[in-house]
Parts: C-alpha cells; sequence; structure tokens
C-alpha cells in the first residue's frame, strides 16, 4: 500500500500546484549531480553582496563617529568659554578622545576585516581619522577660544628682556 | 573605658595647631612708650599711680606696681611740656606746654583715664603795651611756673595759677575760665609760684618769687588767690650770698640752702616733699665705681640724712667709658604701718627710668625704644644651638601646658580671672613659635637692629617685640649731638658667623675723624672700633657685596667736603673693595640735595682713582617756592616684568629707570595761601634722571601746595598734595611708558631685536599716563610693599594724620581707570570705573585699632 501511494499523483488538487514534497522524482533523476551545479553559482552572487555590505558597514562604522564628535562639540559650546570645572572636564575629553580615537584606528579598523585583502579599510580609516581631526580642530577652537593657546604677544612677554642700564646714581645721605 | 577614650581624645586634642576666626590677623605685639621723664608726680589716693610728663611730649599715667602704661596722651610733636601739676579735686593732672613763644597751652586732663577736660590757650599781653615794654619784657627769658591752688571759689574744684606768657593768672579748675590776671610780674625773670594759707580768716595767699639782679637779691610779691588783690606790694631782699638756685618751704620761708649745699655732688635731687611736718627730698650720691651708688633722703632745711640706701643702680659706662648718670629724681613717701616707705623714681641719662622701693628695684622701663630714628633687618642665627648669645625662650613643661590647656578652657567658659587671663597669655606666647631665637623658614622671623635718638643701639626680636640687648653708643655726648649713621656692614654663608652692623659716630669737633663701630647683630657687643682719618659730611652706599671666603662685605663711600669736587673715602678700605669697584660693570654716580639752598647736584665717580667730579646741578626750586620733597627709588626694589599686558593682550613697555628722582617744589611751608593768593600758587613736579640731571617728566598743578608725600617705584609715582582749590588733599598718579617699544610684536620678541643695555646719556621718548584722585586723609607717611622678588602687588601704605596704617591695593590708584562704562577690554584689565574719592576702608588698616605714635 505505502509503495502504491508513493507512485499516486492527485490531479485533481485545486490550482494544479503540485504537491512537489510528496512528488517522487522521475527515474534516473540524479539528485545530487542537479544540487552540485546550482550550489557554485548562487554563493558566488551572494559573498559579493556581503562583501559590499561589510564596506558599507566599515564606512558606516568611519562615518557613524560623526554624531559622537558633534555631539561633544556641541557640548564643548554649552560649556561657555570661561574656566570652570565642567569646561575643563568637556575640553579635555574634546581633545583626548579625537586623539585616542586617531592613534587607536587601527584597533577599529583591524586589518583583520580586509578579508585577506578583499575589503579595503584605507578609506574608512582615513575619513574616521578625519572626521576626529574635525573633533580636534574643534577643540582647539575651543581652547583658543578660552586663551589658553599663546597666540597673543602677552604671551611671549617673559621674553622681554629688563633693560639694563649702564649708570647707577645712588642718593648721598647727609649725616 | 569612657575615660581612657576621653583621656586619650584630651591628649590628641592638645596637639592640635590652629587658630580662632577672631585671632587671625591680630598684632604680634604691640608696645607702647612714652620717652625720657621729664616731669613726675606721683598719686597715691585712688590708685598706685604716677603721672609723668616726657622729653617726647608725652602726657601720662603708669601703674606704680608694674610700670605699665595706664593711659598715654602723645601731644603734637612741637608741643613741649613746659610744667606739670596734680589737682586733687577733680581728680586731674594739669599741663603747661608751649609749641611756639606766643603760644602756650594749659590742658586738664582726667586723671584716671586721660580724657582731656579742658585746653585754654594761654593768652599773652595785648598790643596795649607800649612796644619798648614788650621788646623788654620778651628779653626776659620768662620760665612758666604752674601751682595747684585749693577750691578758691567754691565751685567743688581746685584752682590753677599760671605764670606763662609774662602774666600771673588764676584760672577755675571746672572750665578752666580766667577768674583774675595780672602783668604786674612781666619783667621777672623764671617766676616761681607758692601756696600760703588759709589764714585764720579762711582767706588764702598766692605768692610769687623769683631771683634777680644775678641772684643777689630776691623779689616777692603776694595776692589773695580769690581775687588778685595785692596782699603785700613787691619788695625786694637782698642775700647775703648770690644763689642760682633757692627753696621754698611749705611755711613760706625762702631756704637759704641751695641744692649743692643739701646735696653736695649730687647727679639730681628731687623736688621737696612734705611728711610729718617736714620737708624732705631725695637726691643720688654716685660713688666712684659704676655700681653702688647711694641714694640719699635728706632734710631740706638742714640738709641732714634721713634715710639713706647704699645699691646697685643699673648705670654702666657707654662706649666712651662716660658714666651713665641719674637725670631726674622724683620720690613718694608712704606710711604702712609702723614703717615710712620711701619711692623714688630715677630718670637715667640713657632714657631708663627705675622705680625703687627701700632699696629694691621694682621695675625698669627702658624709654629709649621711645625714639627710634633708623634700623636694619639682620637674620637671626640659623640653628637654635647657634643663639646662645640671645635670650632663649625655654620650652614648656607638661605640667605648663596642662595649665595653658585648663586656662583656655576656663577663659572659654567666661571664668578666667585677669591674672589667669595674663598668665594664659604668657603660655601661649612662649607656646607659639614666634619668639624662637632662631630663623623660620619664611623668613619673616628676624632681628632689628636700631639706634634710638639718646644714642643706644638696640636688638629686638621681630616675633614677639623683645629687647635682646642695648648697646649705649654715644651717651655723654649729647650736648654735641653727634650725627650717627647706621649701616649695614658684613653678612655670611656660614651660619656660625653672626652678621655685623656699623655705627659711623660723626660730627665729633673734640676728636679728628669719624668713630666706626663694629657690632655683632646678634650679640650687641662691640667686635671692632676705629677712628677713620676723615670727618664725612655724607654716605653714599655702593651697589653690590664684596665676597670674601664666606662673609659678604657692604661697601660704601664717605663723601668729604662738598661743592665741585669733594673727597671720597672707600668704606672699608681694602685691596678687595677697592678691586671690586674697579670691576663694577656699571659708571658709579651720585646725587645730593642740598636742605638749605636746595640745590640738587650730580657727581660722577671715577672708580679707580675715587675722584668725583660735579656734573650737573640744578635748583630744585624756582624763586621764591622751596624744595618741599624729594623720593628716590628704593635700590632694594625688584621688578617682576618690564612690560605691563593690556586688556587686548598687547603689551605696554614700562620706562624702568632706578635712576630716577622726584622733586616736588611749591610754596614754601609756613607761608600763607591767603597772602599770596590762589592763582600764583603752584606745586611743581619733576622727575628727573640723577646720572644726566635731564628733567624726564614736569607736571604742574595750580591752585596746590605742600604739604607732599611721594613715592616712586617701578614706572610710576604717587603724590599727595593739598589743593587749595577744591580744600582737600589730593593724590596724583603718573604712569611712565616706554614709547621706542610700542606695537611690539611675537617676531620681535622671539628674535630679541630690542636693545637690552640702555644708557642715560641716551635718552628715549617717553608716555606718561595721569590722573588724579581724592584721598580723605593727610598722611604722615606714605610707602610702598616690596617682597623678595617683586611678585607680589604693590599695595601703598598711608600713615595717616591718626597714627594709623591703611593699605591700598595700587591698581585702585591707576591711571587707566575708564572714566565711563568700562568696556570688555578694561574689564579683562580688571580696570575698576573711575571714582574722584579713594575710600580709606576700616578694614584695611593694618593696625586695626591700635595707633602707633609719632608715625612718620
Amino acid at each position: 500500500m505505502a509503495e502504491f501511494r508513493k507512485r499516486c499523483i492527485n490531479f485533481e488538487e485545486v490550482g494544479n500546484i503540485v504537491d512537489k514534497r510528496h512528488a517522487p522524482d522521475p527515474p534516473g533523476y540524479d539528485l545530487v549531480a542537479a544540487r552540485e551545479s546550482g550550489t557554485v553559482a548562487a554563493s558566488s552572487v551572494k559573498s559579493k553582496e556581503l562583501l559590499a555590505r561589510k564596506q558599507q558597514a566599515l564606512y558606516s562604522q568611519a562615518t557613524g563617529h560623526f554624531k559622537s564628535i558633534g555631539f561633544m562639540a556641541f557640548m564643548m559650546w554649552m560649556s561657555g568659554n570661561s574656566l570652570h570645572l565642567f569646561s575643563i572636564m568637556t575640553t579635555a575629553s574634546g581633545i583626548y578622545q579625537p586623539i585616542m580615537a586617531i592613534v587607536n584606528c587601527t584597533q577599529a579598523f583591524p586589518a583583520s576585516a580586509s578579508e585577506e585583502g578583499k575589503l579595503d579599510i584605507w578609506q574608512p580609516r582615513i575619513l574616521y581619522c578625519l572626521i576626529n581631526s574635525l573633533g580636534l580642530i574643534f577643540a582647539a577652537y575651543k581652547v583658543n577660544s578660552m586663551g589658553l593657546l599663546p597666540t597673543s604677544v602677552s604671551d611671549y612677554a617673559s621674553l622681554f628682556p629688563s633693560p639694563v642700564l649702564s649708570e647707577v646714581s645712588m642718593p648721598s645721605v647727609l649725616l | 573605658m569612657k575615660c581612657l577614650v576621653g583621656l586619650v581624645l584630651f591628649l590628641h586634642w592638645i596637639q592640635v595647631q590652629a587658630i580662632f576666626e577672631d585671632q587671625a590677623g591680630q598684632n604680634d605685639w604691640y608696645q607702647q612708650h612714652i620717652g625720657g621723664v621729664s616731669f613726675a608726680e606721683f598719686a597715691f589716693r585712688s590708685r598706685e599711680r604716677v603721672f609723668l610728663a616726657t622729653e617726647a611730649n608725652v602726657v601720662s599715667s603708669l601703674d606704680l606696681r608694674d610700670g605699665s602704661i595706664a593711659w598715654r596722651q602723645v601731644l603734637v610733636e612741637s608741643d613741649t611740656v613746659k610744667a606739670l601739676a596734680l589737682l586733687p579735686k577733680p581728680p586731674a593732672v594739669a599741663t603747661l606746654s608751649a609749641s611756639g613763644p606766643s603760644e602756650e597751652y594749659l590742658r586738664l586732663w582726667q586723671a584716671h583715664d586721660g580724657g582731656l577736660l579742658w585746653e585754654r590757650l594761654v593768652e599773652g599781653l595785648h598790643s596795649e603795651q607800649t612796644s619798648a615794654t614788650a621788646a623788654a619784657a620778651a628779653a626776659v627769658t620768662a620760665k612758666p611756673a604752674l601751682l595747684v591752688l585749693p577750691d578758691v571759689t567754691g565751685d567743688g574744684a581746685s584752682e590753677l595759677a599760671v605764670f606763662a606768657q609774662r602774666q600771673l593768672q588764676v584760672l577755675s579748675g571746672s572750665s578752666g575760665e580766667v577768674l583774675w590776671k595780672t602783668s604786674a610780674l612781666q619783667h621777672w625773670p623764671d617766676v616761681q609760684l607758692a601756696h600760703e594759707g588759709p589764714s585764720a580768716d579762711g582767706s588764702h595767699t598766692l605768692k610769687a618769687w623769683a631771683l634777680t639782679n644775678g641772684g643777689r637779691s630776691v623779689l616777692e610779691a603776694t595776692f589773695a588767690a580769690k581775687d588778685g588783690e595785692p596782699v603785700q606790694e613787691v619788695h625786694e631782699t637782698r642775700l647775703a650770698a648770690p644763689r642760682t638756685n633757692l627753696r621754698r618751704l611749705a611755711d613760706g620761708s625762702l631756704s637759704q640752702l641751695s641744692s649743692e649745699d643739701v646735696a653736695p655732688g649730687a647727679w639730681a635731687v628731687s623736688p621737696t616733699v612734705q611728711h610729718e611736718g617736714k620737708e624732705i627730698l631725695a637726691y643720688v650720691a654716685p660713688s666712684s665705681t659704676a655700681a653702688a651708688h647711694a641714694l640719699v633722703v635728706a632734710d631740706a632745711r638742714s640738709g641732714a640724712v634721713v634715710n639713706r640706701v647704699d645699691m646697685d643702680l643699673p648705670t654702666s659706662k657707654d662706649v666712651s667709658g662716660n658714666l651713665i648718670a641719674a637725670s631726674g629724681i622724683w620720690m613718694a613717701v608712704r606710711v604702712k604701718g609702723q614703717a615710712t616707705q620711701y619711692r623714688i623714681l630715677v630718670a637715667l641719662e640713657d632714657k631708663r627710668f627705675i622705680l625703687i622701693e627701700d632699696g629694691k628695684i621694682i621695675w625698669t622701663r627702658q624709654e629709649s625704644l621711645a625714639t627710634l630714628t633708623s634700623s636694619i633687618f639682620l637674620e637671626l642665627p640659623a640653628k637654635r644651638s647657634l643663639a646662645t648669645s640671645l635670650a632663649q625662650s625655654v620650652p614648656l613643661t607638661l605640667r605648663e601646658r596642662l595649665e595653658a590647656e585648663f586656662l583656655g578652657i576656663k577663659g572659654q567658659l567666661g571664668f578666667a580671672t585677669a591674672a589667669e587671663k595674663a598668665r594664659l597669655g604668657s603660655l601661649k606666647a612662649i607656646k607659639s613659635q614666634r619668639g624662637r631665637p632662631d630663623r623660620d623658614p619664611t623668613g619673616f622671623r628676624k632681628l632689628m637692629v636700631a639706634i634710638s635718638e639718646a644714642g643706644a643701639l638696640h636688638g629686638i626680636h621681630t616675633g614677639d617685640g623683645r629687647l635682646l640687648w642695648t648697646l649705649p653708643v654715644a651717651l655723654g655726648q649729647q650736648a654735641l649731638q653727634p650725627s650717627v649713621a647706621l649701616l649695614p656692614w658684613q653678612s655670611s654663608h656660614d651660619p656660625s658667623r653672626a652678621p655685623t652692623v656699623a655705627l659711623l659716630v660723626a660730627g665729633r669737633p673734640s676728636e679728628l675723624g669719624a668713630r666706626l663701630l663694629i657690632v655683632n647683630g646678634h650679640s650687641g657687643v662691640i667686635q671692632d672700633s676705629l677712628t677713620l682719618s676723615v670727618q664725612p659730611q655724607q654716605i653714599v652706599a655702593i651697589p653690590g657685596l664684596v665676597r670674601e671666603g664666606l662673609g659678604e662685605q657692604s661697601l660704601h663711600l664717605l663723601v668729604d667736603g662738598v661743592g665741585s669736587t669733594p673727597r671720597l673715602h672707600l668704606l672699608p678700605d681694602t685691596p678687595a673693595a677697592r678691586s671690586h669697584l674697579a670691576r663694577l660693570t656699571t659708571d658709579l654716580h651720585f646725587w645730593s640735595l642740598d636742605p638749605q639752598t636746595g640745590a640738587l647736584s650730580g657727581y660722577a665717580v671715577d672708580k679707580k682713582t675715587l675722584a668725583a667730579l660735579q656734573i650737573w646741578s640744578i635748583q630744585a626750586a624756582q624763586a621764591g617756592q622751596a624744595a618741599l620733597t624729594v623720593a628716590s627709588q628704593d635700590p632694594r626694589d625688584k621688578i617682576y616684568s618690564p612690560v605691563k599686558v593690556l586688556g587686548d593682550k598687547s603689551l605696554k613697555v614700562k620706562y624702568l629707570n632706578p635712576n630716577l628722582l622726584l622733586v616736588a617744589s611749591g610754596t614754601p611751608a609756613g607761608v600763607s595761601s591767603d597772602a599770596l593768593g590762589q592763582e600764583v600758587q603752584a606745586l611743581h613736579i619733576l622727575l628727573l634722571d640723577t646720572v644726566t640731571g635731564r628733567p624726564v617728566f614736569r607736571q604742574s598743578h595750580k591752585g596746590a601746595r605742600g604739604p607732599v608725600k611721594a613715592v616712586l617705584c617701578e614706572n610710576w609715582a604717587i603724590y599727595q598734595y593739598w589743593s587749595i582749590t577744591n580744600h582737600r588733599f589730593e593724590m596724583a598718579v603718573v604712569e611712565l611708558y616706554d614709547q621706542a617699544h610700542m606695537g611690539i610684536t611675537i617676531p620681535d620678541l622671539l628674535l630679541h631685536t630690542s636693545n637690552a643695555t640702555r644708557s642715560a646719556f641716551d635718552p628715549i621718548a617717553i608716555e606718561a599716563s595721569r590722573q588724579s584722585f581724592y584721598l580723605p586723609s593727610a598722611l604722615k607717611a606714605f610707602a610702598v610693599t616690596r617682597s623678595a622678588r617683586g611678585a607680589t602687588a604693590k599695595f601703598l601704605l598711608f600713615g595717616t594724620t591718626s597714627d594709623q596704617v591703611y593699605m591700598m591695593d595700587k591698581r585702585q590708584a591707576d591711571p587707566r581707570r575708564p572714566m565711563g562704562k568700562p568696556t570688555a577690554q578694561d574689564m579683562e584689565e580688571r580696570l575698576a570705573p573711575y571714582q574722584e574719592l579713594l575710600p580709606l576702608i576700616p578694614q584695611a588698616a593694618i593696625t586695626m585699632d591700635k595707633q602707633v605714635a609719632r608715625l612718620s
């Protein structure tokens, strides 16, 4: 009974949809051969897409830092130009974090992420460094507006030599 | 267990070193002095007090038990006290003082607190007197006399009889109102007054007498004390032998015995005192040796010795070998049970005075400290072990520490008595580190060596103000008034060597040259004494020190003779000093001001031959004017920065010239402004370079005159003057800037394009900022703070006429203070908006509630 049912095709089902699951393969059909040739073509397409997506992810990782830099710049702007604890802390982190990000860019974009050279990690790295440099530039502007950069002539006042007179005149005290 | 914890906490608590809020800013020490005694009166009735008038014109009352000052009233410096008397009702002290030939003041001071009850100008003879009579009367050297009379008016107060301004007058003690006066005695010399009465009818009489005719006769006149009616006309009594001094006894008779008869060879004889119906007096009979003098109480009538005590008066010899004698003596007698006590106050020539009771010294006051004229600060020994010559403060024992804590708790709870508070104060003083005899790491503790007008050299510890040593120098020479200069001499990096000072005693005609004493600063011992071959008139300090081994020697130039080519002598004249002078990189000049003529002269010194040549001379004041003051920069002043940073972060270069001199000239003191008129009067300020004599800056203030007080520091000068126009004291400030270095840039600074060496003969253009303010007080003294490197902000120190010192930030007197609303740059520069008045805020009084009498 069971063997008979294997070869039973129900043509009377609505929509003429064949229940492939329960339909047996025709005789002589080699399932393994058919499978091998089809898998090679499909996996090649998929891996290209994946690489593109990974590259995209690298770029988004690099540009995604823009938000935190912007937030930090906003915090620095909010803290004002006077010297107090909050402004000192935000400015210090505004300088520290971009520098550390640039220094550690090889960790953010490790060479292993290049998928054996298939992905370009240099451009995202450069983009990442540029974005952090923007943060650094803003922090430098902030430090300057706080008056901490030696850009004015008064910062070099100590270089002005005290004049030495070539004569000395002393008072004569009456006894 | 709880007790143990409590004990442990208590022991930890006593280790805490802290002060209370109200202790912050307290004076380290404050000493009051009164000067050498000239008059004394004892009072026993209410309190044990002695009332004194001194040579420094101070009226004061001392506690007889410990010699502390109960009160003191400091008169004007020129107001010399001529007489002192004690009023029984109301208890008061009367003084007669003279500040000029026609200005004699009679004042009455409350005995218990020194409050002024009344003051009266003693009126002289009016112009109805013929000029010939006035001239004849003026020729008489009338010595004023003051006498207390009993209450003759019945107002409950004693009366005062005064002979002053050639008039005899009797004034009411309660109000100072003149009861009667007479000019009958106007030609009498040195009138003395005595009281007689009451007679049988209860009336009192006033007897006046004077030695005349070269001491050969006595003039006497008697008046009724109540109304001045002559009781006895003027009559003259011839004496058996001429006398210079006569004593009037209580019964009205004149003792024919002079001081010499009563007290042969005495140093000083006291006024007579009545005791048990006898007239007695005291005197010091010196012995040939320095110690063991005799204090003798003798009968004034017969000269018979009543009491004699041989005792060691703390007299000594001064450096010239002259014995320091007693200059005055006063006595009071007190009967205590069966015994009679003689209290004797002895004033010595070195301005000490001593209270002696029954041959024992009760207390001594060192009043030479009242007239310090100049001082030098020296370093204390580096370690306590090296300070063997200084008076050591003994550390507290455990018992004393516990006592101090106990008294402290008692004091805080308000149970401590006055004696306990005093004990606590003394324990705290020992406990604190202020009085340590060695130097502290910050260098605030110093040893001050100061010379007084009396000629004594003192070593004073600045931590607690105690006197470490005294060296009598120029005593015995008082009549000659030698001029004494205190000079720094040697310091050393070797901690075992004490610094020395030099004392130059010049102007003694009896010797050929000036005398130089080298004194050990730590012990006050004379290390060396030498007589110089010159008699210098002026002295010039040479910058720099000569290093010889571990010692550093200060150099001075003695200037002998004035004029175009004065002679110079190097002090000390050693080969090392000469080679130091020859190696000086700068040219040496000096300047001098003749106070009589107002002539300023500048001299150049040849460093090798020590020849001086006058290179400029100017008259400091114009015709009809006088040089009012001069101010020069302190050579010890250090410049921290040669530039000033403005609000826009640009630089302004200061005009720094340590050779600057400020000369203020104007209407001479003593000339009335009304006589001259406002328009013609002007105050001229001149800043000149003392190397070349070239004026650097001039400023005239119309309608202004002296007194002028000025300071010159860094690139600014501040001076105070009287504005006749505004009727107020004004203060003007001038700041000088170098115009040659305006608009300096960073590359200029980095490349060092500005020339660091400058010569006075190559003048540069300057820019002056000026401003003036009102100051609500006249100044007696004016100075600027100074620090070792000049890095601290400058503060102005004002010594006001109320004898207090105020401190004010120099930035308050900034000429760049904006007139309107300050701009952002002004605010960046912290410039306060201009206000015409510079307030003296009470919190800025660094003397707090204390007064420093005779501030100068």
